[in-house]
């Protein structure tokens, strides 16, 4: 199972299912409830919420710019199976917006404009 | 009704019978001999007690015989036993009983145990009422819950119960035929051991599709077999999961609105030309 990339700013839901040995999908049992367990509570935040479909849902945050390595565990009341998750908390690189670099800014002479100003 | 066909005087001495040896601990059964009508009631093995009715009331005729009481009872009695019509209710105050469609007399004890034959049911369950449905003995205990049975013997099914009366003929959300085949449970079970309420669907199939499923131990484990109109019906039960998955696949995310703490790699201020 490939490890799961958490960008540092975002909040993600992923749904919990509950499956057969066979690997069919079935509702989780009456009554059942899920926990969350992170490896790092410091870093990462795992958390259980509801998708947008009131289903059952893990909510994960980071709480650092990035961290490799983590772990989260989902287990339940009626005592299936857990579902563990590898997490790395990753820098968002995806660009958002322009910046002028002006620090790195270089400049060459030119002749001074005569027009007053502005 | 029998009682009047035969001629018996007050058809209320025959509920009286009833009563009697619903009070006792024994199985019992009604019959008729030369124009009369009597009790037999089992005593224990090879003794039986019997009792008839004259026009004014009871008379011992024999009691410790050693004579089997079947056999006598095919050979020279008729038996009355009348077996209750469907839909017959006993509750707890009432002083009645069911009599199934094998002779055995069902009612509902002073402490609200079943009662079989005047023996208090070994599940202690406290129950409101019975109710005789297509030959099968539903009980409704006080959580509200029924559970049924044929034999005296077998034990309260399904074994968390369910809360569907047997008379409204529904079972969960089905409608449609489905509400007939309740009707008509358990002409045959084939299994029914798996969580009523944890149904899945329904399938319609052969009694030997049915019988190979559930010999093969399907997949599809099966609640319930109902016939309807010489078609059987399978309630498969809902599999049972075994183990936790994230569905990362179908991860949504949102923007965090505190992001986490990281070197500002921004520049802002003025640039001063």
């Amino acid at each position: 199972m490939p490890n799961f990339e958490l960008l540092d700013d975002k909040v993600v839901t992923i749904p919990i299912l509950t499956q057969t040995a066979s690997g069919t999908t079935e509702p989780p049992p009456a009554g059942d409830v899920f926990t969350a367990l992170s490896s790092n509570t410091g870093s990462l935040n795992a958390v259980i919420g509801t998708t947008a479909a009131g289903a059952p849902a893990l909510v994960l945050n980071a709480l650092v710019a990035a961290s490799p390595g983590l772990t989260v565990t989902v287990s339940d009341s009626a005592g299936l199976v857990v579902a563990t998750q590898i997490v790395d908390i990753v820098d968002d690189n995806t660009p958002t917006n322009v910046v002028l670099d002006l620090a790195n800014a270089v400049s060459t002479s030119q002749p001074a404009p005569t027009a007053p100003g502005p | 009704m029998v009682a009047a066909s035969l001629g018996f005087p007050e058809a209320k001495h025959l509920d009286q019978l009833r009563r009697t040896h619903l009070s006792r601990q024994f199985r019992a059964e009604l019959g008729q001999r030369n124009g009369r009508i009597g009790v037999f009631s089992l005593i224990s093995h090879g003794r039986y007690h019997l009792r008839y009715y004259q026009d004014s009331g009871y008379r011992h005729d024999r009691e410790g015989a050693t004579e089997r009481p079947t056999s006598s009872i095919s050979e020279n009695w008729e038996s009355l036993m009348v077996e209750s019509p469907a839909n017959t209710v006993v509750a707890q105050a009432m002083d009645q009983a069911i009599i199934d469609s094998l002779g055995n007399t069902w009612g509902i004890t002073q402490s609200g145990r079943t009662m079989v034959n005047g023996r208090a049911d070994t599940d202690p369950a406290q129950v409101l009422i019975l109710l005789y449905v297509n030959s099968l003995i539903w009980r409704q205990t006080t959580d509200l819950r029924w559970h049924c049975k044929r034999h005296w013997s077998d034990a309260w099914w399904p074994p968390g119960g369910t809360d569907i009366s047997p008379q409204s003929g529904k079972i969960g959300e089905q409608t449609g035929q489905i509400e007939r085949a309740i009707g008509q449970v358990m002409g045959e079970i084939i299994a029914c051991r798996a969580d009523f309420d944890a149904y899945k669907s329904w399938a319609f199939l052969a009694m030997t599709e049915v019988k190979a499923l559930v010999s093969a131990g399907a997949a599809d484990r099966v609640a319930m077999i109902a016939r309807l109109d010489e078609i059987l019906a399978m309630l498969k039960a809902q599999a049972t999961p075994t183990k936790i998955v994230l569905d990362i696949e179908h991860a949504t995310d949102a923007k965090q609105a505190i992001p986490p703490a990281e070197a500002n790699n921004g520049v802002d201020g003025n640039a001063e030309l």
